[in-house]
């Protein structure tokens, strides 16, 4: 009866207590039929603790491609022959114009996102934080970036130029990391979370689903990130890009990806639990399930390499479901 | 209903209890949060009483408009001025070429529909009759038969002739009926759903919401279509046409939709409960949820008067649902 135990965990957090990693487990084992209820539970847990906003954030791609690693996964790493749009750091002008789109386009957040493994020793660190700070002067754009693995002085020339919270993925479970990833650590992107935390910057970190782990390890994910405090997760779900390692990775079933927010609510009950890339090719027509899942943000407009279904389509559907765009 | 109240009746009915109208009545007062909840029961109620296929139907209008009834909702009323073109009975080689491209898209059944009020003194009736010997010809799916009001002769007459299933909406309560059709009562359709009964045949027989009923009026719609013991309940939603008595009529959110498709589960746990006309101005991306709320069957491909949509979107978004059609 495993409706039974959906109650009583739901209700366990309703009542504000913290779900433990082997009740987080059972709910992975459910019956198909229960998902549902799932579902509709994890949406009670999001109504009560984050309301009925959904947070909006836009990305600009602003570096892009060549990059050294090898993260299985990625269109842009050297590793892989993929055929996009490969260039170098966008100019300020570029970049400010993107913002000033995206905060047309209904986004609350702006992020700017550059291909590479961190800023080590990268001279494009200047022109960005210069960048940010003209976004922060000509827009009401909250200012998020993801520049990889940092250093503390990274961290504090950010917070200088404007930048608000600070998005580094943890990608996948740490027991699953280097299935995904050789050329860098699991630990080097929780160092480079905590150096974030230390300067009082927010976190946005989550990372990919359907690369082939398993719910244990997801659930390692969620608990990892629990641990970490991080205040946004963004959820993709592996849209599996030709050329790369991962091209012919089977997709997971559309209800698994449902019950996967779902359970990630109960375990990050006060987050923002965040649709990230390929949700519209995993979830299809049941892409507006996913707010009533648990799911309280969202990336509007497009990713990284693959395209979004339009800005327009999600507001219109969240404030279909009675619920409320952050920057509204 | 509270979540608690939902649940418990929900356990109820899927232990047999039959609603009453009180507890169905109370079903229409749950608030937004808990709706994924009544619709994930809902989804229960119709896996357990009516399994995980979904029932794809077509419908062909097989002559069109200057209907001397004055339904308000209906663009093929005399009463109306609307952009439908009227047109006389089409020859049986129409009517093969129809069916035979809904059974070739996947429908499983079909029903030939026909306007005007019925088939008492019509003289197209010998024709009609003709026409579905033929088409019950197709191999490998079902025709069904609308044509208004008719007699039990007329019913055992389409027996006789390869039908199964009569198609008749009630349309609404029979409250709220004389506010939406003045020109033939409502019993007028209950004698015709009886004679057909009788007859033999099965009942397909539901109505449209949207109207500007009440929640009691739907209810009664949903306990009336329980007394007849119909097999089938397509559900409209209001598509507003231009030129008809209605076309000012707000919409219905999508979110109310799903409560009433959930609210008509509970009602009627073992029968095909069907997304007909208006479904995708109405639900618009939210066509996948409906079928996640108690929904088990689809209207597929065009309506009499206005277009559906791309027949293949139907299927796959039954399969990712976790659903079945019938696959031929």
């Amino acid at each position: 009866m495993s409706y039974d135990l959906i109650f009583m965990l739901g209700k366990k957090v309703l009542n504000g207590e913290q779900l433990t990693f082997s009740e987080a487990l059972q709910l992975t084992q459910i019956d198909e039929a229960d998902i549902p209820i799932l579902l509709g539970v994890a949406n009670k847990v999001r109504i009560k603790f984050t309301g009925n906003q959904v947070d909006t954030c836009e990305i600009v791609n602003a570096r892009s491609g060549g990059c050294s690693e090898d993260c299985k996964f990625c269109a842009q790493s050297a590793h892989h022959d993929v055929k996009f749009d490969s260039y170098p750091l966008m100019n300020e002008t570029q970049i400010l114009q993107a913002a000033k789109a995206a905060e047309s386009h209904g986004a609350y957040r702006f992020c700017i996102v550059t291909a590479g493994c961190g800023m080590k020793h990268d001279p494009d660190f200047e022109k960005i934080t210069d960048s940010i700070k003209r976004i922060g002067r000509e827009t009401g754009l909250e200012r998020c970036c993801s520049l990889g693995i940092l250093s503390p002085a990274h961290v504090k020339a950010l917070k200088a130029a404007g930048i608000t919270r600070y998005h580094h993925n943890l990608e996948t479970s740490k027991s699953y990391f280097e299935q995904i990833c050789t050329t860098h650590t699991y630990d080097e992107r929780v160092e480079t979370i905590k150096n974030v935390k230390a300067e009082g910057l927010e976190v946005c970190s989550g990372g990919i689903i359907g690369l082939g782990e398993n719910w244990q390890q997801r659930l390692e994910l969620a608990f990892a990130l629990k641990e970490l405090d991080v205040d946004s997760v963004p959820i993709n779900v592996l849209n599996p890009v030709k050329g790369t390692a991962l091209e012919d990775r089977p997709p997971l079933k559309p209800m698994e990806v449902l019950q996967t927010f779902a359970i990630f609510r109960l375990i990050l009950p006060t987050k923002i639990l965040r649709y990230a890339g390929g949700r519209e090719k995993a979830l299809g027509e049941l892409v507006p399930l996913g707010f009533l899942s648990g799911i309280n943000g969202m990336l509007i407009g497009n990713y990284l390499t693959t395209s979004g279904r339009g800005a327009d389509m999600d507001l219109t559907t969240v404030r279909n479901l009675g619920l409320k765009p952050i920057a509204e | 209903m509270n979540s608690k109240e939902i649940i418990q009746l929900g356990e109820a009915v899927l232990e047999g209890h039959i609603i009453s109208e009180q507890e169905a009545l109370s079903l229409t007062d749950t608030c937004e949060e808990d709706i994924p909840l009544l619709a994930a029961y809902a989804n229960k109620i119709r896996v357990k009483f009516a399994g995980k296929k979904v029932d794809m139907c077509g419908v062909v209008n097989a002559r069109s408009g200057l209907c001397s009834e004055d339904c308000k909702f209906c663009a093929q009323s005399v009463y109306h001025q609307t952009n439908a073109q009227p047109f006389s009975l089409i020859s049986n080689d129409e009517a093969l070429a129809a069916f035979s491209k809904l059974s070739k898209a996947g429908a499983e059944r079909a029903s030939i529909v026909t306007s005007g009020k019925g088939m008492e003194n019509d003289p197209d009736f010998e024709r009609i009759v003709a026409l579905i010997k033929q088409v019950s010809t197709i191999a490998g799916i079902e025709i069904c038969a609308n044509l208004g009001t008719i007699s039990y002769d007329q019913a055992a007459l389409l027996v006789k002739s390869g039908i199964k299933r009569y198609a008749h909406n009630l349309e609404t309560s029979p409250r709220f009926y004389p506010a939406i059709c003045t020109t033939h009562p409502y019993q007028e359709r209950l004698n015709t759903l009886l004679a057909a009964k009788k007859a033999g045949l099965e009942l397909c027989s539901g109505g449209i919401i949207g109207l500007g009923e009440t929640w009691n009026d739907r209810i009664n719609l949903a306990l009336t279509l329980r007394s007849l013991d119909v097999a089938s309940i397509p559900i409209n939603i209001l598509n507003p046409i231009q030129g008809t008595l209605l076309e000012k009529q707000p919409p219905l959110s999508p979110l109310e939709i799903l409560k009433t498709f959930g609210i008509f589960r509970f009602i009627l746990p073992n029968k095909v409960i069907r997304p007909a006309g208006g479904r995708e101005i109405n639900l618009r991306d939210m066509q996948g949820a409906v079928m996640l709320a108690g929904a088990n069957g689809l209207i597929i491909g065009n309506y009499l008067t206005f277009g559906g949509r791309d027949i293949a979107k139907d299927f796959i978004m039954v399969n990712d649902a976790g659903l079945h059609p019938h696959i031929k």
